[in-house]
C-alpha cells in the first residue's frame, strides 16, 4: 500500500516519480551531464584547434564523430557547445521567467486594463517573433548578451498569457473566493494561492521554453548570429557541416543537429512529465 | 412469467486511471420487467451512471468490461451485439436520456437536423417533412409550446429545462419499448428538476414503457418506481419493490440513506466515515468500515441473496441476526 | 483570438417557451459587427507592429553605417553615408518620413542594392508562398489525418505510436530535417534535384506573367521547366510539412480526441446514429479549435521559412530578409516585418470571421 496511491493525496515516496516517469528522469540525467562535461571530463582534443592534416575525417575510434573541413574534432567541439547552447537557453528561459511571471500576474487583473493589455499582446503575435529576435542580435553587433534578450522577447508574451488564462480559471475557483471572503489582501491571495497553484504550468511552460530557445539558439547560429566560430556551438558546427552533406560527408552536420534534437527531445518529455505530476498532484 | 425485458447479470467495469485501475462497477445484476419503471439509487461514485453506460456500451475508451452480459429481450446480449445491430437498437429499442442536457446536442447543427439525422438512421428514406412532424409531436408532448421555432433553432438558444425536454423528446421519439434515463436532472435548476423528472416519468408510466431511472432523488423513486436498486462502491446492496425497500430497508446501507431524508421533526443522521476507494478490491463487505452493526463475518463478502419476497439483499446479517444481536 | 463561449451548464429558468421570439432568426448585423470590429484592430495592430519594429530597429545597439561602410572608412565617408541614408536626422523625423512614405506605398530602398524594397518583396512573395502554402497544405492534411486517428484510438497503442512519431518530428529543427533530407533525397538516393534554387542552375526562368514559377511555366508551355521547380519544391514542402505536421497533429489530437469523447457524441452514439454521422458530430466541434490553430501554425511557419529558404538557397523573402539582417539593411527589415504582419493580422481575421461563420452560439447569439 505505502507507495500506492492513497484517497487523501498524500505525498508519494520521492523515488517513485523517478520510477514513474523513467524517460524524464534518464533526460534530466542525460542535460545534466551534458552540461557539466566539457568542464568536468577530459576531452580527447581542443575543440578550438583546427588539424590542417586531418580535415573530414569519417567517425572513426580516433575522431568519435570524425573530423570537419577544418580538422576540428567533431565530438570534442559538440560537447563544448552543449555549454555555451544550454547555457544561452537557460539564462534566456530565466529571464523570461523572472519578467514573463510578475508581469503576467499584472495583466491577469480584472478589468478593462487588463482586457487591453491582453489586446496588446495580441498584436505582438502579428511579429515574425523569429526574424525579430534574429535583427535584434545582428543589428546589435552579434552581442550574446543580446541572444538572451531576444530569447526573452519571443517569451514573455507567452508567459503572460499563460499566466492570465491560469489565473482567471483559477479565480472562478472556491478557494480562491474564500480567501477573498475571509478578508486576504490582494497581494496575499496572489502570493499564498494564485502562484503556488500555477506552479505546475509555469514548470511545464518553462521546460517547454528551454527546448524552444535550444532550437531558436541553433537556428540563430545556424544563420551566423549570437555564438559564431570560434566559439562553439551546435547551430553553427551545422551550418558549417551543410555543403558536406550533399557531398555525403554527413558526420560534420548530423551530429550537432542529433544533440539539438535530443535536447529538444529531452525537456519535452520532461515537460510531459511535469505536467503528469502536477495535474496528478491537483487532482 | 415471460423474460425480463432487459437482465444484467455479473456485469462488472474497471476504468485504467494513470497506473491503477478503478473497480467502478462490481457484479451487479438487475431485471427490468417490461412497462415497469426501475430506481438505481446511491450517493454519487458508487458506479450506477458507470453501470447504465456499460449496458449501452457507451464507455470511455479507458474503461472495459471484463465481465457480464446485458440481455434485452428480442435483441440478445446488448454487451455482444455486433457494431450493427448494437446501432440499431440504441435509439430505436433503447432510448437514453443524458445526464447534461447541453452536453448531450450537438452545439453546431439546428435542432431540426438533429432530430432528421435520428429518424433517417433507423428509418432509411424518412423524408425531413415525415421527420419533422414526428419531432414537433413529440416535442408537444414533452410540453415544449411552438415546437417550430425550437426545431429552427440552435441548442445553447434553449434554457436548461428545455433543452433536457428536447433530449427527452429525443430518446421517447422511435417509441423505445426500454428508457434510460441517467440522472436526467443534474445541472438543471431546483425548481425544474421535479417539473421534468414528473414529466419524464409520466411519458414513460402513460405508454406502458419500461424504464430504468439513475438518480439520487428518493422521492422519485417512491412515487413512481415499481422496484429500486441500492448500489454502494460499485455493488448492489439491496434490491425489492419499493413500498417494501422504503418502509422496511434490511441492509444497513439502505437505512443510512433512508435516514439522511430530512423529515419534520426527525433529527437528520449522520453516515460515519467516506466512500472507499475503488482503486482497491476489497475482500470484505465495501460497507463494513462505515457499519454500525458490522462483525467478524463482514471480512468475507456477502453475496446478495434473494429471499421469497422479491428482495435481495447482499449482507451477513440476513443469515445470521442471533450472531450479530449476541455481539 | 475570439473563442466561443460554453454556454452555462445551469439554466435559470423553464418557462417551456423560446426566451425570444426571434430565437431562430439569423442576425447578420451581429456578424458584421464581428467583421468590423476585427478589421479595425488589424488596422491598429499592424501601425503597432510597424512603429515597435521601427523602435527595435532603430533603437539597438550598433551601427549600420559602420557596418556597410566597413572598418577602414574615414570619418568623412562615415558621415557623408550617413546623410545619405537619412541616418543624421532625429528618431522622430526618421520615424515621420517613414511612415509618411509608407502610405503612399514606399517602403523604402534598400542600403545595399538601392534597390526599391516594394518592387523586392513583389518579386519573391510568390516564391516564398509557394513554399509556404504547398507546406501548409501538406502539413494540414498529414496533421489532421494523424491527429484524428491517434484521438480515435486514444490511449491504445495505434495512438502511442503515432504519438511518439509526433514528438520526433516536433524535436527536430526543420533546418537540420532539411539538411538531413538533402542527404538521404539527393545524395544517397539521387532522385532529388541539387538542393540550390527553385530551378536547376542552367534553366532560364519562364517570362513572369504571375510570378509564380511553375504556374508561369505551364502558361509559357515550357512542360519540363515546370516538371523542374515541382521537383525542386519536393525536399524543402517536405521538411516544412512534416515539422509543422507535427504540431498540428497534437492538436488536432487533443481537439478531435475530446470531441469524439464529448457528451454531444457519446449521446449521438447512444441514440444509433450513423457511425458518419457520430464522426460528422465530433468534426463540426473540432472544428473551431483545429482552425485557429491551423491559422497559428501558417503564421509560424511564415515567420520560420526563412531559415529552411536559406538552406534550400530558395532566393525568397525569408532569404531576402535575413541577408537584410546580417548586413544591417534596415530598410530590409523593416519591409519584411511589415509584409509577415500584414499577412499574420489577414490570416487572423479570417480565420476569426470563419469561425464566428461556422459557430451558431456566436453568430446566432
Amino acid at each position: 500500500m505505502a507507495d500506492t496511491f492513497t484517497v487523501g493525496g498524500a505525498k508519494k515516496p520521492r523515488w517513485s516519480v523517478v520510477r514513474e516517469h523513467p524517460s524524464a528522469a534518464v533526460s534530466a540525467l542525460f542535460i545534466l551531464v551534458l552540461l557539466v562535461a566539457g568542464t568536468v571530463l577530459p576531452m580527447p582534443y581542443d575543440p578550438r584547434m583546427p588539424d590542417p592534416f586531418a580535415t573530414l575525417v569519417p567517425p572513426s575510434a580516433e575522431h568519435w564523430f570524425g573530423t570537419d573541413s577544418s580538422g576540428s574534432d567533431v565530438f570534442s567541439r559538440v560537447i563544448a557547445a552543449a555549454q555555451v547552447d544550454l547555457g544561452l537557453a537557460l539564462g534566456g528561459t530565466a529571464v523570461s521567467l523572472l519578467v514573463g511571471v510578475p508581469l503576467g500576474l499584472l495583466v491577469s487583473s480584472k478589468g478593462a486594463w487588463g482586457e487591453r493589455s491582453v489586446r496588446a499582446l495580441d498584436a505582438f503575435q502579428a511579429f515574425p517573433l523569429l526574424i525579430l529576435a534574429l535583427a535584434l542580435v545582428s543589428l546589435s553587433g552579434n552581442r550574446m548578451s543580446m541572444v538572451i534578450v531576444a530569447i526573452a522577447l519571443i517569451n514573455v508574451p507567452r508567459y503572460m498569457r499563460l499566466m492570465r488564462s491560469e489565473i482567471l480559471a483559477l479565480r472562478e475557483s472556491r478557494f480562491i473566493e474564500a480567501a477573498y471572503a475571509t478578508g486576504s489582501s490582494r497581494l496575499r491571495v496572489m502570493w499564498r494561492h494564485l502562484l503556488p497553484n500555477s506552479l505546475g504550468v509555469i514548470l511545464v511552460q518553462t521546460s517547454l521554453t528551454i527546448a524552444n530557445a535550444i532550437v531558436i539558439i541553433a537556428a540563430m547560429s545556424f544563420v551566423g548570429v549570437g555564438a559564431t566560430p570560434p566559439t562553439p556551438s551546435w547551430g553553427s558546427m551545422i551550418r558549417a557541416g551543410a555543403e558536406n552533406m550533399a557531398f555525403g560527408q554527413w558526420w560534420v552536420a548530423v551530429f550537432p543537429g542529433l544533440f539539438v534534437f535530443l535536447c529538444v527531445l529531452c525537456f519535452n518529455r520532461i515537460a510531459d512529465a511535469l505536467g503528469d505530476i502536477t495535474s496528478v498532484r491537483r487532482n | 412469467m415471460a423474460p425480463p425485458l432487459l437482465s444484467v447479470r455479473d456485469l462488472s467495469v474497471r476504468i485504467r486511471s494513470g497506473e491503477s485501475i478503478v473497480h467502478a462497477v462490481n457484479d451487479v445484476s438487475l431485471d427490468v420487467e417490461e412497462g415497469e419503471i426501475v430506481g438505481v439509487v446511491g450517493e454519487s461514485g458508487c458506479g450506477k451512471s458507470t453501470m447504465v453506460k456499460a449496458v449501452l456500451r457507451l464507455l470511455a475508451p479507458e474503461a472495459e468490461v471484463p465481465s457480464g452480459s446485458a440481455v434485452l429481450a428480442g435483441s440478445g446480449d446488448l454487451l455482444a451485439l455486433d457494431h450493427k445491430r448494437l446501432r440499431q437498437v440504441r435509439g430505436a429499442h433503447v432510448g437514453y436520456v443524458s445526464q447534461n442536457p447541453f452536453g448531450a446536442l450537438n452545439p453546431i447543427y439546428r435542432l431540426d437536423r438533429q432530430f432528421h439525422n435520428l429518424v433517417a438512421a433507423h428509418r432509411k428514406g424518412t423524408s425531413r417533412g415525415e421527420s419533422r412532424r414526428m419531432a414537433a409531436k413529440m416535442l408537444d408532448a414533452v410540453g415544449i409550446a411552438g415546437p417550430d421555432r425550437v426545431l429552427d433553432g440552435y441548442a445553447h438558444q434553449l434554457s436548461g429545462g428545455m433543452a433536457q425536454r428536447v433530449v427527452i423528446a429525443m430518446s421517447f421519439l422511435l417509441d423505445p419499448r426500454l428508457v434510460i434515463a441517467d440522472e436526467p436532472t443534474t445541472g438543471l435548476d431546483v425548481t425544474v428538476q421535479r417539473q421534468i423528472l414528473d414529466m419524464v416519468a409520466e411519458l414513460a408510466r402513460a405508454d406502458g414503457r419500461a424504464m430504468l431511472l439513475v438518480t439520487h432523488d428518493l422521492g422519485v423513486v417512491a412515487q413512481y418506481c415499481r422496484r429500486v436498486v441500492v448500489m454502494y462502491a460499485g455493488r448492489v446492496v439491496e434490491s425489492g419493490p419499493v413500498a417494501d425497500v422504503f418502509t422496511s430497508p434490511r441492509h444497513p446501507y439502505t437505512q443510512a440513506l433512508l435516514g439522511a431524508v430530512p423529515r419534520p421533526g426527525q433529527p437528520l443522521e449522520r453516515l460515519p466515515g467516506a466512500v472507499p476507494d475503488l482503486r482497491v478490491l476489497s475482500e470484505g463487505c465495501a460497507f463494513a468500515p462505515r457499519c454500525r452493526s458490522a462483525f467478524d463475518a463482514c471480512s468475507v463478502r456477502p453475496e446478495p441473496t434473494p429471499g421469497g419476497d422479491g428482495r435481495t439483499v447482499a449482507c451477513h446479517l440476513e443469515k445470521e441476526p442471533a450472531d450479530a444481536a449476541a455481539r | 483570438m475570439s473563442t466561443a463561449t460554453p454556454p452555462e451548464t445551469t439554466a435559470r429558468d423553464d418557462s417551456a417557451v423560446p426566451e425570444s421570439s426571434g430565437m431562430a432568426s439569423r442576425s447578420p448585423a451581429r456578424l458584421v459587427k464581428l467583421v468590423g470590429s476585427r478589421l479595425l484592430f488589424a488596422v491598429v495592430a499592424l501601425f503597432a507592429v510597424v512603429t515597435l519594429s521601427f523602435l527595435l530597429v532603430s533603437l539597438t545597439p550598433g551601427d549600420p553605417v559602420q557596418v556597410i561602410a566597413g572598418d577602414l572608412a574615414t570619418e568623412e565617408q562615415l558621415d557623408a553615408l550617413r546623410t545619405e541614408l537619412g541616418l543624421d536626422q532625429s528618431l522622430w523625423a526618421r520615424y515621420v518620413d517613414y511612415i509618411g512614405a509608407l502610405l503612399s506605398g514606399d517602403l523604402g530602398t534598400s542600403y545595399y542594392t538601392s534597390t526599391s524594397v516594394a518592387g523586392e518583396i513583389a518579386d519573391r512573395l510568390p516564391a516564398t508562398l509557394t513554399l509556404t502554402v504547398l507546406s501548409m497544405a501538406l502539413a494540414v492534411i498529414i496533421g489532421i489525418a494523424v491527429g484524428a486517428a491517434a484521438g480515435y484510438f486514444r490511449s491504445r497503442w495505434q495512438d502511442r505510436i503515432l504519438n511518439s512519431g509526433v514528438g520526433f518530428f516536433q524535436s527536430i529543427p526543420d533546418f537540420f530535417l532539411g539538411l538531413v533530407l538533402i542527404y538521404a533525397g539527393f545524395f544517397l538516393l539521387g532522385w532529388a534535384p541539387a538542393p540550390v534554387g527553385q530551378l536547376d542552375i542552367i534553366q532560364l526562368p519562364p517570362p513572369s506573367v504571375t510570378g509564380f514559377i511553375t504556374i508561369d511555366a505551364i502558361i509559357a508551355g515550357q512542360w519540363s521547366v515546370a516538371a523542374s521547380s515541382l521537383g525542386h519544391l519536393v525536399l524543402p514542402v517536405l521538411t516544412l510539412a512534416l515539422v509543422y505536421a507535427a504540431s498540428f497533429a497534437r492538436i488536432a489530437r487533443s481537439s478531435i480526441g475530446s470531441a469524439l469523447n464529448s457528451q454531444q457524441v457519446q449521446y449521438a452514439r447512444a441514440l444509433g446514429l450513423r457511425e458518419r454521422t457520430v464522426l460528422r458530430y465530433a468534426l463540426v466541434e473540432a472544428r473551431s479549435s483545429v482552425l485557429t490553430y491551423g491559422g497559428i501554425v501558417f503564421v509560424t511557419l511564415f515567420g520560420g521559412v526563412a531559415i529552411v529558404e536559406t538552406v534550400f538557397a530558395w532566393e525568397g523573402l525569408g532569404q531576402w530578409a535575413l541577408d537584410g539582417i546580417l548586413g544591417m539593411d534596415i530598410p530590409v527589415v523593416q519591409g519584411f516585418v511589415l509584409v509577415a504582419g500584414a499577412i499574420t493580422l489577414t490570416v487572423y481575421t479570417l480565420v476569426d470571421i470563419a469561425v464566428a461563420w461556422l459557430d451558431p452560439r456566436i453568430s446566432h447569439g
